[in-house]
C-alpha cells in the first residue's frame, strides 16, 4: 500500500510534472529560469540582507540591526515621499480608469478606428511624454501662457496628468475589448428588458466588464508604483523632494552618498513589500474574474445617448492626447530665437530643421546604443521567454507555482533590483558598456512576454505537439522545429512589448551608463548610455535647448509609432487579453 | 508562408540558444557565487581619511615621451567656453608633446558626478583628467589625487592661484587638519554678478533723473547696499513702458538651486554686521556662515537677526519679476529669460555672458554692463581641474593642468572663445583682451576676500547630509516664505529647528 | 510484442485499470469503446504521451514505461492528423527521417515510395490547407509510417471523414497493413469499423478490457451484456418470455429474427417501425408495453406499420445473461 502510493507519487512528479526520462525540458526552461532566478530573487534577498548594514565612505560595511528601520520614522521627507506615492498609485489610476469608461463606452459606439490616435501615448516613451508636457506646461514658453501661468512643474498633479496620458490607453483598451466580449445574446436580452443607453450600459454592461475595469486599475496602479521619468525631469524644475515617490527617492539615495546604500536598501524593501501587496492583488484578479455588483440605477434615464455626445467624448480624449505631441512638433521647428520669445508662438514663424540636425549629429551615439540594445533585448526575450512559455504551458513545466512567479515579476517594479544588479554588473566589470545593459533589460521584459508566451502557447494544439514528440523528437526540439516557427502571432505581439520597454527605458541606463557610445571604437561596446538619457539630459537645467530637447523627443517617438502603424490591427490582442 | 530553409534556420537557432543556455547559467552561478562570498558593494574611495595619494602601479618610464599616451579629460557640457577652451590646450599640447593624445570628453552636466564616480569607484584609468565644480567637490574629492605635491614641486605656481579660489578642493579630517587638495582651478565664474543693460543704466538722461531723485548713482557698479540696488529697481520698473521692457530685474528663486546659492551671498553681506554670525567682514563668503561652533557644537546661524533682515531683503529683490509660483527662476530661466530682452538686468553667473551676448539668440547682445553684487555678495565657481589616481599618467596630466593656467594659453583663450581664467595673471590677461575686459570689475572679488578661518569654512562639508537634506528644507521653507505663506521669523525658525533635528555630523 | 502489466492510470474520479493486455505482432488491433472508457488513453500509454500511475509497459522485453515518445518506436496518426502546417507534405513526411538523421538523397527516396503506397505522390508539394480532408490523413499515415515503425497508432483515424470515404480508407488501412506488415493499433468507438478491419478486438469500458478477440469471437460470442449491446444490433429480452426459466435476460440479434406466418412461432406482437436499408430493412415489433425486438427483414416480404406480425427466432443463436453477474447497461 505505501510503495503503491510512494511510487504514484514519484510517478506524477512533485514539481516538474511528468515522470517521463527526459531533460529536455530544462534545455527548455532553465535559460529564463536561471536568469530570473539569479536577476531577481537574488537581487532581492541581498537587498533584504542589506538593509541591515550601513556604509562607511571608506566603503565599509557595518552592521546596524533594525536602525535603517527605525530612521524610517525620523526621515524628514518620509512622509512626503508616501504621500506621493500614495497620490501616484492610488488616486491617478483612479482618474484614469474614470476616464477610460466613457472612452471605452463611447468608441464602441462611434467604432474602434479612434483607437490606433489614442494609443500612441502608451507607445511613446515615458521620458518624452514627461518632456512634452513640461514644454507644454512652461508657463512663459508653453501653451500654459495663453491658458494660465502657473508653475506647473513644482505640483505633483502635474505628474499626475503625466501618468494619467502614459496609462488611459492601456486602460480604454482592456476595458473596451471587455465591453466588445461581452455576448450578443446578453445585449439582446437587456434590450428585450426595456434597457437601454446609460441605464443599460450602468445595469448590464458595467458589471460584466468590472473584471476588466479592476484589471485595468490593477494595471495602472503598478505603473504608478513604477513610476518615475516624469518625476526625474520634473525635479528639475520642482525642486528637491517635491515630487518623489518613494522610487524615485530610492534612485536619489542610491546615487547622492554611499553611506546611505543601507537605508537605500531599506526603502527598497519597503517598496518590495508593497509591490507584492499589488501584485498578490493583480494574480488573484487574473486568475479569478469575479463579476461586481452594482446597486440597480433607477434614476439613470433608459434611452440611448445621441451619437454626437460620443464624437464629442472621442473629440475630447483626442485632444488630450494629441496635443502635447503636437506642442513638441511644433516646439522642435521653432529657431533659437522664436524658441524664447514671449509671448510663444503657436505656428513658427520661420520653421526650421536646425533642432534636428543637432539631434543626429549629437544623439547619434545614443540612438545607435537604444535600438541596438532594444533589438538584441527583443530577440533574446522572445528566446528567453518563448522557451519558458512554451515548456510551461505544453508541459505544465512548474505548475502553478512558476506561473504566480512570473505573474509577481510583471508586477513588480525593477527598481527593487537596482543595489544588488549595481554589484553584480561592477563585479562583471561592464558598467557603461552595452553588456551591462544587455544582461539587465530583460529583467524588464521577460515577466510580461513568459506571460504573453504562456497564454498563447496554451492555445497551441497539443496534437501537433504530440505528433512532433512521435516523430522523434523530444521537447527541446519539438519547440524548436515546430513550436517556434508557428508561433509568429505571439512572438509578435511579445516583440511589442519587449521592444516598447526597452526603447524607452530610462533607469537602467541612469544607473549602468554614463558615456555615450564610443562610435570611434565601435568594437568596444563601450558607452551605453540611450536615447532616453540624452533626451532627458537635454532638458536638465544647465543644458535646457528646449528645441533640441523637442527634436529628439520627436525622433524618440519614430520607432514606436512606425510599430503601431504596423500592428494598428491587432491593437486588441495586445492589450486586450 | 514557409519556405524549406526554415529547418535549416532553426538549427541555427538552437545553437544559439545552447550558447545562451550555458553562458547564462554560468553567469548566474559565477554571480551567486561571487556575491555570496565576498563584498563587492563596498566602493573603497581610495585616499579619503590617508594623506597620501595612491600609488598607481604603472612604473615611471611609461610616462617617458617616447611611449605614446592617451589622456583623457572628463568635463561636462554646457559652457560654452570650456569645451572650445580645454580643445585649444589639448592641441597645444599635443603640439608641445608629440607622443601624447589628448582627448576631451563632454558628458551632460547633470551626469558629471555620477560618470566619474562610476569610474573612479571602478578604477578605471580613464579618465585621466576631471573637470569639476565646487559643489561636486566634497563629493569627487576623496576620490581624487592630492595636488598639494604639485603645488610644492612647482609644477603649478601657488602664488599665482587665489586662495579663496581653492577653498572648496580643500578637504579637512574631523580635527580640521587638511588632508588634501583635490583640484586646481583654472577656469572662474563669478555669480552672482549684476548684469545690465548699459542703454539703460548707462543712459545720461535716466542716470540724470535718477541721482537727482535718489541722490546716488544708477550705474550698479557703484551700489553699496541691497537697498540701492531694490531703489534702482523700483525706479527703472516704473519707467519699464517708456523703456520697452516688462521687468526691473531678474534675480534667482528658482526651487532646485538658485534659492539656495542666490541666497547665501544676501546672507553674506548682512552676517558680517552681525556679531550673532561670527563672521568677519573681509572673509570669503559661502554656505559655512551658516553654522558656526559654539563650545565644540555645530549649530546654525540663519536664527540670528542677520537672517531675518537678508529674507526680508530677498523678497524685495525678487518682487519685480513673475512670481514664484509662475515661474520660479532657476538657472536656465536666469540664462534665457534675459535673451528676451525683458529684464533690464539680472543676477547671473559670468558664464552666461556669452550667451547674452550672442547676437543669433539674444537680443540684448552688446548691450551688457557687469557689476558685483552690493555688499560682497558676489562669489566665485571656478571650475576645477582633479587628477584621477588610477590614470597611468598622473605627472603627464599634471603638466597638461600646469598648460591649462599658463598666461600664454590664458591670453588665446580670452581672444579667441572669451574664456575668463582663474590665476591672477591669467584675470589681468583677460581684462586687457577686449572681449574679456568686461571681467576688470570683477578682479576685486578674488582680490578681496582673504581672511579665511579654515576650519570654519570646510564646516559644511562634516555635515553629511547638508546637500541631501538640509537644502530641500531650506528651499522649501524659503520658498514658502516668498509664496507668502509664512513670515521671516516662522521660516528661519522652521529651518533652525529642523536642520537641528536631523543634522548628521561625521565622526 | 507489446505488452501491458498491471497498469493504472488515474484522472480524478476515473480510472483505467489493465491487469495484462498483449499485442502480438503483425496483426491489426482495435481498441473499441464508448467515449470516455479509457481506449485513448491506452493508445497514449502506449504512445509514452501519458506515463502510468502504476505498472509497466514493455516493448519487445524493454521495459519503456518510461521512455519518452520520442525514444519509442512508435507512430501515430492523430484524430486531426496534425500536420505541421507550416511544412510542405513532403517536408512533413520527412521530419522523422530529418530527425533520425537520415542523408539527404535516401531520405526523398523513401518519402517518394511511401508517397506511392498511399497514393500521394501528386500532393508532395502541396501545404496542409491546400489539401482535403482524406489527403491530409493520407500525409499524416505517411509521416507515421515512413520511419517503419514496430507499431502504428491510429487515434480514430476515420472519425473526420465522410461516410463514403470512410468505408474505402477502411479498406485501405487493412490492406495498407497487409502490405507493411506491422502491427496497428487503432482506437475507435464505431463498433462497425472494428468488425470490418480488426484480427483482435479489445472492448473498454469504464476503464476496463471487457473482451479481447477476434470479430467474430465478440459478436458471437459476446461475455456480457455490455458487449453484446454494444457490438451490432441487439435484442435483450427477459428470459421468462422466451421460456428459459424466470431469471435473467436472453439476447439475440435481428437477423436471427424471422418474421414468419407459420405457426411455429415464438411471440406475436405489432410492427412499430420500419428502417430502411436498402439491402434489408430493420422492423421494430412491439411484443408488449416494455419489450420490443428489432427484426432483420428481407425485401421480399412487404410490411406496414400497425401490421400484426409472428416471430420466430433461431434458438441456436439464442445468448442467456445471468442477470446478476454481468454489468447492467
Amino acid at each position: 500500500m505505501f510503495k503503491q502510493r510512494f511510487f504514484c507519487i514519484r510517478r506524477q512528479g512533485f514539481f516538474w510534472g511528468k515522470g517521463i526520462r527526459d531533460r529536455s525540458i530544462y534545455l527548455l526552461a532553465l535559460p529564463a529560469l536561471a536568469y530570473l532566478v539569479s536577476f531577481t530573487i537574488y537581487p532581492i534577498l541581498s537587498n533584504a540582507f542589506l538593509s541591515f548594514f550601513t556604509y562607511t565612505l571608506r566603503g565599509d560595511v557595518v552592521w546596524v540591526g533594525f536602525r535603517n528601520y527605525a530612521y524610517l520614522a525620523e526621515d524628514p521627507f518620509i512622509s512626503r515621499v508616501i504621500f506621493n506615492t500614495l497620490i501616484y498609485t492610488v488616486v491617478a489610476p483612479m482618474i484614469t480608469v474614470i476616464l477610460a469608461i466613457p472612452i471605452a463606452a463611447s468608441l464602441r459606439r462611434v467604432g474602434g478606428v479612434f483607437l490606433v490616435p489614442l494609443s500612441i501615448a502608451s507607445f511613446i516613451p515615458a521620458t518624452t511624454a514627461a518632456i512634452m508636457w513640461y514644454l507644454m506646461l512652461n508657463p512663459f514658453l508653453g501653451i500654459s501662457y495663453y491658458i494660465y501661468q502657473y508653475n506647473w512643474a513644482s505640483s505633483i498633479y502635474t505628474v499626475v496628468i503625466i501618468e494619467i496620458w502614459r496609462s488611459l490607453p492601456i486602460a480604454v483598451l482592456v476595458i473596451y475589448s471587455g465591453l466588445r466580449s461581452i455576448p450578443k445574446h446578453i445585449e439582446e436580452a437587456a434590450y428585450a428588458d426595456g434597457m437601454v443607453g446609460v441605464r443599460k450600459f450602468l445595469s448590464v454592461d458595467l458589471p460584466l466588464v468590472s473584471p476588466q475595469i479592476l484589471t485595468a486599475f490593477v494595471l495602472s496602479m503598478i505603473s504608478g508604483l513604477f513610476l518615475f521619468d516624469p518625476i526625474y525631469i520634473g525635479t528639475s524644475q520642482a525642486g528637491p523632494r517635491v515630487l518623489d515617490n518613494l522610487a524615485f527617492y530610492v534612485f536619489e539615495n542610491f546615487y547622492t552618498d554611499i553611506r546611505l546604500r543601507g537605508y537605500t536598501a531599506t526603502l527598497i524593501v519597503i517598496m518590495t513589500v508593497l509591490s507584492t501587496i499589488l501584485a498578490a492583488i493583480y494574480i488573484r484578479l487574473v486568475s479569478s474574474r469575479t463579476i461586481l455588483r452594482i446597486p440597480m440605477v433607477s434614476f439613470a434615464p433608459s434611452r440611448e445617448m445621441p451619437k454626437a455626445i460620443h464624437y464629442v467624448v472621442i473629440l475630447l480624449a483626442l485632444i488630450f492626447t494629441l496635443l502635447p505631441i503636437a506642442w513638441l512638433l511644433i516646439v522642435s521647428l521653432k529657431s533659437p530665437k522664436e524658441l524664447l520669445s514671449i509671448p510663444p508662438t503657436i505656428i513658427p514663424n520661420s520653421p526650421t530643421l536646425d533642432n534636428y540636425h543637432y539631434v543626429i549629429s549629437t544623439g547619434l551615439p545614443y540612438l545607435v546604443t537604444s535600438l541596438g540594445i532594444a533589438s538584441i533585448n527583443t530577440f533574446i526575450t522572445i528566446l528567453l521567454s518563448s522557451m519558458l512559455g512554451f515548456a510551461m504551458a505544453a508541459y505544465r513545466f512548474g505548475g502553478n507555482r512558476l506561473l504566480i512567479y512570473v505573474l509577481y515579476l510583471t508586477a513588480t517594479p525593477t527598481l527593487i533590483y537596482i543595489v544588488p544588479l549595481f554589484a553584480m554588473i561592477r563585479f562583471f566589470n561592464v558598467i557603461n558598456t552595452w553588456w551591462a545593459l544587455i544582461i539587465t533589460y530583460p529583467i524588464m521584459t521577460v515577466p510580461i512576454t513568459t506571460w504573453i508566451m504562456y497564454n498563447y502557447y496554451i492555445k497551441f494544439p497539443k496534437s501537433i505537439d504530440e505528433a512532433a514528440q512521435a516523430d522523434g523528437m523530444n521537447r527541446f526540439r519539438v519547440f524548436i522545429k515546430i513550436a517556434f516557427p508557428l508561433s509568429k502571432g505571439g512572438m509578435g505581439v511579445a516583440a511589442v512589448y519587449s521592444f516598447l520597454i526597452s526603447w524607452g527605458a530610462l533607469l537602467f541606463p541612469l544607473a549602468f551608463t554614463y558615456s555615450p557610445y564610443d562610435l570611434s571604437n565601435p568594437l568596444s561596446f563601450s558607452g551605453a548610455q540611450t536615447f532616453s538619457v540624452y533626451v532627458a539630459n537635454l532638458m536638465s537645467p544647465v543644458t535646457a535647448n528646449y528645441g533640441a530637447v523637442a527634436a529628439a523627443g520627436v525622433i524618440s517617438m519614430i520607432p514606436p509609432i512606425i510599430l503601431l502603424i504596423f500592428i494598428r490591427r491587432d491593437l486588441e490582442k495586445i492589450w486586450g487579453r | 508562408m514557409v519556405t524549406l530553409s526554415r529547418v535549416r534556420v532553426s538549427r541555427g537557432i538552437s545553437k544559439i540558444a545552447v550558447v545562451i543556455v550555458v553562458a547564462v547559467i554560468v553567469i548566474a552561478i559565477g554571480a551567486f557565487l561571487y556575491t555570496s562570498y565576498s563584498g563587492i558593494y563596498s566602493a573603497k574611495p581610495p585616499s579619503t581619511l590617508t594623506t597620501t595619494a595612491p600609488q598607481t602601479t604603472v612604473p615611471q618610464q611609461q610616462q617617458a615621451p617616447q611611449i605614446q599616451a592617451t589622456l583623457t579629460i572628463l568635463a561636462s557640457s554646457g559652457d560654452p567656453t570650456l569645451a572650445p577652451y580645454l580643445r585649444l590646450v589639448a592641441s597645444d599640447f599635443m603640439k608641445a608633446n608629440p607622443n601624447v593624445k589628448v582627448e576631451v570628453q563632454l558628458v551632460p552636466f547633470a551626469q558629471l558626478v555620477q560618470t566619474a564616480l562610476t569610474a573612479l569607484q571602478n578604477q578605471n584609468p580613464s579618465p585621466d583628467i576631471i573637470i569639476f565644480y565646487p559643489s561636486q567637490a566634497p563629493t569627487l574629492g576623496p576620490y581624487l589625487v592630492d595636488m598639494r605635491k604639485y603645488l610644492d614641486s612647482g609644477v603649478f605656481n601657488k602664488s599665482d592661484i587665489p586662495f579663496s579660489s581653492m577653498l572648496p578642493v580643500h578637504l579637512l579630517d574631523e580635527k580640521g587638519n587638511l588632508i588634501k587638495i583635490s583640484g586646481i582651478p583654472f577656469q572662474q565664474v563669478f555669480g552672482y554678478v549684476i548684469v545690465y543693460r548699459k542703454s539703460i543704466f548707462e543712459n545720461q538722461q535716466l542716470a540724470q533723473e535718477f541721482k537727482d531723485k535718489y541722490g546716488f548713482d544708477l550705474n550698479p557698479n557703484t551700489w553699496t547696499s541691497w537697498d540701492q540696488m531694490i531703489k534702482a529697481a523700483e525706479f527703472i520698473q516704473s519707467k519699464k513702458e517708456s523703456l520697452g521692457i516688462k521687468y526691473a530685474l531678474l534675480f534667482p528663486n528658482g526651487l532646485t538651486q538658485s534659492i539656495f546659492n542666490g541666497f547665501v551671498g544676501i546672507f553674506y553681506s548682512y552676517a558680517t554686521q552681525d556679531p550673532c554670525t561670527d563672521v568677519a567682514p573681509g572673509s570669503v563668503g559661502g554656505y559655512w556662515t551658516y553654522f558656526k561652533e559654539v563650545n565644540g557644537k555645530i549649530v546654525p546661524t540663519l536664527n540670528c537677526t542677520a537672517g531675518i533682515k537678508a529674507l526680508e531683503t530677498y523678497k524685495k529683490l525678487v518682487q519685480f519679476q513673475p512670481p514664484i509660483d509662475v515661474q520660479a527662476m532657476e538657472y536656465d530661466q536666469l540664462r534665457d529669460f534675459f535673451l528676451t530682452g525683458d529684464y533690464a538686468m539680472v543676477a547671473a553667473w559670468t558664464a552666461f555672458i556669452p550667451i547674452y551676448n550672442n547676437a543669433s539668440v539674444s537680443k540684448v547682445a552688446g548691450d551688457i554692463g557687469v557689476a558685483p553684487l552690493p555688499g560682497g555678495a558676489s562669489g566665485q565657481a571656478p571650475t576645477f581641474a582633479g587628477i584621477n589616481p588610477y590614470s597611468k599618467y598622473p605627472d603627464l596630466a599634471a603638466k597638461l593642468i600646469a598648460m591649462m593656467i599658463s598666461p600664454e594659453e590664458y591670453r588665446k583663450g580670452a581672444e579667441q572663445i572669451g574664456f575668463i581664467p582663474a590665476t591672477y595673471s591669467g584675470l589681468k590677461v583677460a581684462s586687457e583682451v577686449p572681449a574679456t575686459s568686461w571681467v576688470k570689475p570683477l578682479i576685486k572679488i578674488v582680490e578681496e576676500q582673504r581672511t579665511v578661518d579654515l576650519k570654519r569654512v570646510t564646516i559644511v562639508n562634516s555635515i553629511t547630509n547638508f546637500f541631501t537634506e538640509l537644502r530641500p528644507i531650506f528651499i522649501k521653507n524659503v520658498a514658502d516664505f516668498l509664496r507668502g505663506k509664512q513670515s521671516a521669523e516662522e521660516t528661519i525658525n522652521n529651518i533652525v529647528n529642523d536642520w537641528i533635528k536631523i543634522m548628521k555630523i561625521a565622526t | 510484442m507489446l505488452e501491458l502489466k498491471g497498469i493504472v492510470k488515474r484522472y480524478g474520479a476515473f480510472e483505467l485499470v489493465i491487469d495484462r493486455v498483449v499485442f502480438e505482432d503483425n496483426k491489426y488491433y482495435i481498441v473499441l469503446g464508448p467515449s470516455g472508457s479509457g481506449k485513448t488513453t491506452m493508445l497514449r500509454l502506449i504512445a509514452g504521451l501519458e506515463v502510468p500511475d502504476m505498472g509497466d509497459i514493455i516493448m519487445d522485453g524493454k521495459n519503456i514505461t518510461f521512455e519518452p515518445p520520442w525514444r519509442r518506436n512508435i507512430g501515430i496518426v492523430f484524430q486531426n492528423y496534425a500536420l505541421y502546417p507550416h511544412m510542405t507534405a513532403f517536408e512533413n513526411i520527412a521530419v522523422p527521417l530529418r530527425i533520425k538523421k537520415v542523408p539527404g538523397g535516401l531520405i526523398r527516396d523513401k518519402v517518394i515510395e511511401i508517397a506511392r503506397l498511399l497514393e500521394i505522390e501528386d500532393q508532395l508539394y502541396k501545404y496542409p490547407h491546400q489539401m482535403s480532408g482524406g489527403q491530409q490523413q493520407r500525409v499524416a499515415i505517411a509521416r507515421a509510417l515512413v520511419k517503419e515503425p514496430r507499431i502504428l497508432l491510429l487515434d480514430e483515424p476515420l472519425s473526420n471523414l465522410d461516410a463514403r470515404l470512410r468505408i474505402e480508407v477502411r479498406g485501405f488501412l487493412k490492406k495498407l497493413q497487409r502490405r507493411i506488415r506491422t502491427t496497428i493499433i487503432h482506437v475507435t468507438h464505431d463498433q462497425e469499423e472494428a468488425l470490418a478491419i480488426a484480427d483482435e478486438i479489445i472492448l473498454l469500458n469504464r476503464g476496463r478490457i471487457v473482451q479481447k478477440g477476434s470479430p467474430e469471437d465478440i459478436y458471437r460470442r459476446p461475455r456480457d451484456i455490455f458487449t453484446f449491446t454494444f457490438i451490432g444490433l441487439s435484442n435483450l429480452v427477459p428470459a421468462e418470455i422466451l421460456g428459459y426459466g424466470s431469471k435473467g435476460l436472453v439476447g439475440f440479434r435481428p437477423e436471427d429474427v424471422y418474421i414468419e406466418d407459420g405457426e411455429n412461432h415464438d411471440l406475436e406482437g405489432i410492427v412499430e417501425a420500419i428502417e430502411y436499408l436498402g439491402s434489408h430493412s430493420i422492423i421494430t415489433v412491439r411484443i408488449n408495453s416494455t419489450i420490443t425486438i428489432k427484426a432483420r427483414a428481407n425485401l421480399e416480404r412487404s410490411l406496414s406499420i400497425g401490421e400484426r406480425v409472428r416471430i420466430r427466432i433461431n434458438r441456436d443463436r439464442i445468448l442467456r445473461f445471468d442477470k446478476d453477474q454481468v454489468p447492467a447497461i
